[in-house]
């Protein structure tokens, strides 16, 4: 294949394929390469973030202190939450846009590709920094990832690199966030209008502006920890004039969007998802962008259901209240969509569609926790309870979780060139879903009865709900090896994969072969 | 007005391409340095 | 396997987990109605949108269940080519809005009922402490803490656990039922939150800010609780016991306390025996001390310095210099017992900067000197100094 080259073009000879050895992940620019580091760096932080989750469960086996001292218990869960939050699920996320984004808009790259190679090149150092602070003195941070004060100015020596990790973990993710919205803004293939766009894209493009806003608000609410700590300033102590609660309400303005920034994208993989196995278009295309849109609104004035204890107003807590029940509506909305786009469709259940239907009912009944959370008074019981942490996890791992293995079994055969094998994909599934709804599930339970978050130890009525949580909580990550095994597989070898790869595959990304070549769309594709 | 552009003459831009290994590599190794010497 | 599984894995979850439940120990299921009319509220209101959740959860899941059992390929179904409805988005988007509304009136009036703490019969002052709680009646002047009275043998599975374990105070909060109590809700240390599920509602503990709530009481009782926002390592080993007693028994415990403060006040300015001061600093000691410099006295390497003399403290430089500073570590980075006087101030004071904080307003003159003279005379120290009440007052 032959391209004309003009002046302008740089000398670099790309028809030879990508680079040899490790140099090419190195200075890789190709998308596909760069998509491929993110997911394998979020595959491993996620069995990082998965060791310290074993390590909580294992402990709360049984009442008593049997492993470890409530100091390290309180730095394992904060450090599985920052782990799995910023070095499992946003970078695979990330991963799985830089895949398939310019396939599935006909762009042959990124708009900025050596920006991209940066945006992940930082990941690996941010993960190795906050990771090494539990070996310095005073151990890691243990403040909970939402590092309230003054709880986190009493963290050791590790207090500046875990500022600075976070610093450097949102530049990535500002960075690639716009790599992403000029991407699709700047290179869809001509006759791709915005509202022809896969909702994968769609979804991504509204997560990248809520990333662009909000990041920047952690960086700052973190500095000012960092300036309160080491330069006297007094922003959120009360005896020098500052305020904690200000901390909460500006970490929560930032927080609040982030968890919408870990669904939405998995919002678009259902909307690939389903259709493709339904055989049967997305129901209500233009309803799903709009109620997107709503979310990703709404986000932006709801963050102080975070804090409906703290003290604030009446007015403020009402209005709260009323604005958390409203993201309801455009939720449901899509769920009602992907439900009637599998009603009178012609169903088939690979691996892909059934982590999507998991996705819809269990993402669903976190969304229930979450509606009931919304009630000011009922959530003065719930708060910094088990119900809140039954009600997160639902929809981070049967929700964004489930999502991405979904994704990863459905564009796997894409990326590979082989299909992965389906039998060890169900029993990866049903493995998964009914252990994770046994280490959850009674987590409501614990919540109501009225066990609070983030102890090492609990009274003795909670002891029964807890062991049955560990338990499912053991064979839920024990089942994970297993997806870990099919991938490997999948990338050393397997049947051969079509380009279509699926029958009601409907997308620029299938008309490419499998696995999709190095560069693709160099000519712009036909759109209809 | 003539717009500036990265340089195509081969070696200047080796020269280019060291000095970044040079800072990177400086950069890295302060990164290291201040983990190891914080580390119990 | 059959989509069927996917139905029956979570009917037989579901069933397994009630089945369950019916058995002892499982019980813990739900919320309880509590003991004031704001926890009933709260209740029904739990009960109401839990229940609204279970009505739209089985219309939509199934719907969603019809469809993988009849419009599957298997089954031979083809696929129909229907994507969009104008008028179908607007009736799933209105019906859930009337529902949200329904809902949203009767949560407005129980807030703005929780939110009123107006026309109290008695005010309550809850200061949160890293960690336990300190209770104020202002119009009493009773004042106290009350700590987690668990033995530690049972924490470290040394011991089989009681009924009310991690949930038992020495000196619990007593209230009169059928008034309206008033807290002021506060923190010393970091953000805390008081709660007891049976009142029907928590409030944080901040530093800096003072929040009010209140409760009616119906019922006496003893009610438990727990903090609800972490706060370092005892998080989980702060408690709150709540007792309720009939209004003339809670008038006697009001004289009572009286009594006791009163004499507790002689016991000050008397001359305590040194084997009186040693058997109460122990207990002083192990209330308010072990947390951090442990039952050993030997400390918490790199955090909380030993007590014992000859123990080596290897922490950083920003802990080690205080202590150097006040002679209480040698050149070799060994902890010393040193200056009696610098002892008490740092007990009094605490050491600015650091966790050690300033027990001078937590502790009576008898506790401090009490637990002064345990620490010089115990672990292994020898300093046979005897510590009197009036020394540090004299100090103060």
């Amino acid at each position: 294949m032959s391209i004309a080259t003009t002046a302008t073009t740089a000398p670099h000879d790309e028809h030879h394929g990508p680079a040899r050895g490790l140099m090419r992940w190195v200075t890789t620019t190709n998308h596909k390469d760069i998509g491929t580091l993110y997911l394998c760096f979020a595959l491993a932080m996620f069995f990082v973030g998965g060791i310290m989750a074993m390590l909580i469960r294992a402990e709360l086996f049984e009442p008593g202190l049997q492993l470890m001292q409530p100091t390290f218990f309180n730095e394992m869960t904060t450090m599985h939450a920052l782990v799995m939050i910023f070095g499992a699920v946003m970078p695979a996320f990330v991963g799985l846009a830089n895949w398939q984004i310019p396939m599935m808009i006909g762009a042959p790259d990124m708009a900025l590709p050596r920006l991209n190679n940066w945006s992940f090149w930082i990941l690996p150092f941010a993960a190795a920094m906050l990771l090494s602070t539990l070996f310095m003195q005073g151990g890691g941070p243990a403040g909970g990832w939402t590092m309230y004060p003054p709880l986190m100015l009493q963290t050791g020596e590790a207090f500046p690199f875990v500022i600075f990790a976070v610093h450097l973990l949102g530049i990535s993710s500002v960075m690639g966030a716009i790599n992403i919205v000029v991407t699709i803004f700047n290179m869809r293939a001509p006759g791709m209008s915005m509202m022809k766009m896969p909702l994968f894209v769609w979804t991504w493009l509204i997560t990248a502006f809520l990333l662009i806003a909000v990041m920047p608000v952690l960086a700052g609410a973190v500095t000012m920890l960092l300036t309160d700590k080491f330069f006297d300033t007094s922003f959120f102590n009360a005896a020098g004039g500052g305020d904690p609660v200000m901390f909460q309400h500006i970490f929560w303005f930032f927080g609040h969007p982030e968890v919408y920034i870990l669904i939405l994208p998995a919002f678009g993989i259902v909307s690939q998802i389903i259709p493709t196995f339904a055989r049967k278009p997305l129901f209500g295309y233009s309803s799903m962008v709009y109620a997107t849109a709503s979310i990703a609104f709404l986000s932006f004035i709801v963050w102080a259901h975070h804090m409906f204890t703290v003290g604030m107003p009446l007015t403020a807590e009402l209005f709260f209240m009323y604005a958390t029940m409203l993201i309801a509506v455009p939720t449901g909305v899509k769920v009602f969509n992907w439900v009637a786009t599998m009603w009178r469709g012609s169903l088939t259940f690979e691996t892909p569609m059934l982590f999507a239907i998991a996705f819809v009912v269990l993402f669903t009944i976190g969304g229930f926790s979450g509606l009931m959370l919304a009630i000011t008074p009922a959530d003065f019981q719930y708060h910094d309870t088990y119900f809140v942490v039954a009600h997160f996890h639902y929809v981070l791992v049967t929700g964004a979780v489930f999502a991405i293995m979904g994704a990863t079994y459905y564009w796997l055969p894409k990326w590979t060139g082989h299909m992965y094998n389906e039998k060890l994909g169900k029993w990866h599934f049903w493995l998964s879903v009914v252990f994770v709804n046994v280490l959850f599930f009674p987590q409501h339970f614990l919540g109501l009865a009225g066990m609070p978050r983030r102890i090492p130890d609990y009274a003795v009525q909670f002891a029964d709900w807890n062991m049955i949580s560990t338990l499912g909580g053991f064979a839920f990550g024990a089942s994970q090896l297993l997806f870990l095994y099919i991938v490997v597989q999948s990338i050393r070898g397997g049947a051969k994969a079509t380009g279509r790869v699926w029958e009601g595959a409907l997308g620029l990304e299938w008309t490419v072969p499998s696995p999709a070549p190095y560069h693709t769309f160099r000519e712009a594709p036909e759109v209809h | 007005m003539e717009t500036t552009r990265p340089s195509l003459d081969p070696r200047v831009r080796r020269a280019n391409q060291r000095l970044a290994l040079l800072l990177g590599a400086v950069a890295v190794g302060l990164f290291v340095l201040f983990i190891v010497l914080n580390l119990k | 396997m059959s989509k069927k599984g996917l139905l029956g894995s979570l009917g037989a979850a579901a069933l397994l987990l009630w089945a369950g439940g019916a058995a002892a120990g499982f019980g813990e299921l739900n919320m309880r109605p509590g003991v004031t009319p704001i926890s009933h509220d709260v209740y029904h209101l739990h009960m109401a949108i839990l229940w609204v959740c279970v009505a739209i959860g089985v219309v939509v899941f199934g719907t969603m269940f019809i469809s993988i059992l009849r419009h599957r390929k298997s089954r031979g179904a083809v696929a129909a080519q229907f994507h969009e409805s104008t008028l179908i988005e607007i009736l799933w988007t209105i019906i859930p809005f009337v529902i949200l509304v329904s809902i949203a009136i009767p949560a407005t009036k129980t807030l703005i009922a929780m939110e009123n703490p107006s026309d109290a019969d008695l005010t309550i002052k809850v200061t949160g402490y890293q960690w336990r709680w300190r209770y104020d009646y202002p119009d009493s002047g009773i004042s106290f803490f009350s700590n987690l009275s668990t033995p530690q043998d049972e924490i470290d599975n040394k011991a089989p656990k009681g009924k009310e374990y991690l949930l038992q105070v020495d000196h619990p909060l007593v209230l009169p039922i059928n008034k309206k109590v008033r807290f002021l809700t506060t923190g010393n240390d970091v953000i805390h939150s008081w709660w007891v599920p049976a009142l029907g509602w928590k409030k944080d503990a901040i530093p800096g800010y003072i929040n009010e709530s209140w409760a009616r009481i119906e019922k006496p009782g003893t009610y438990r609780g727990q903090c609800a926002e972490l706060c370092g390592k005892g998080h989980g080993f702060m408690p709150i016991v709540v007792v309720a007693k009939t209004e003339a028994d809670y008038a006697k415990w009001v004289k009572e306390q009286k009594l006791a403060m009163a004499q507790a006040a002689e016991a000050a300015t008397k001359t305590w025996s040194r084997k009186e001061l040693m058997a109460h600093g122990e207990k002083v000691y192990t209330t308010t001390c072990a947390a951090c410099h442990q039952a050993t006295g030997t400390g918490v390497p790199g955090v909380f310095p030993p007590l014992a003399a000859g123990h080596p403290f290897a922490a950083s430089d920003a802990l080690l210099k205080p202590l150097r500073e006040r002679g209480f570590l040698d050149e070799s980075g060994k902890v010393v017992m040193g200056p009696l006087e610098d002892h008490i101030q740092i007990v009094l004071h605490g050491i600015p900067g650091s966790a050690m904080q300033a027990f001078g307003g937590q502790l009576n003159d008898a506790d401090l000197a009490a637990v002064i003279t345990y620490e010089r005379n115990s672990f292994g120290n020898t300093t046979g100094d005897v510590v009197q009440p009036a020394d540090v007052a004299a100090a103060r």
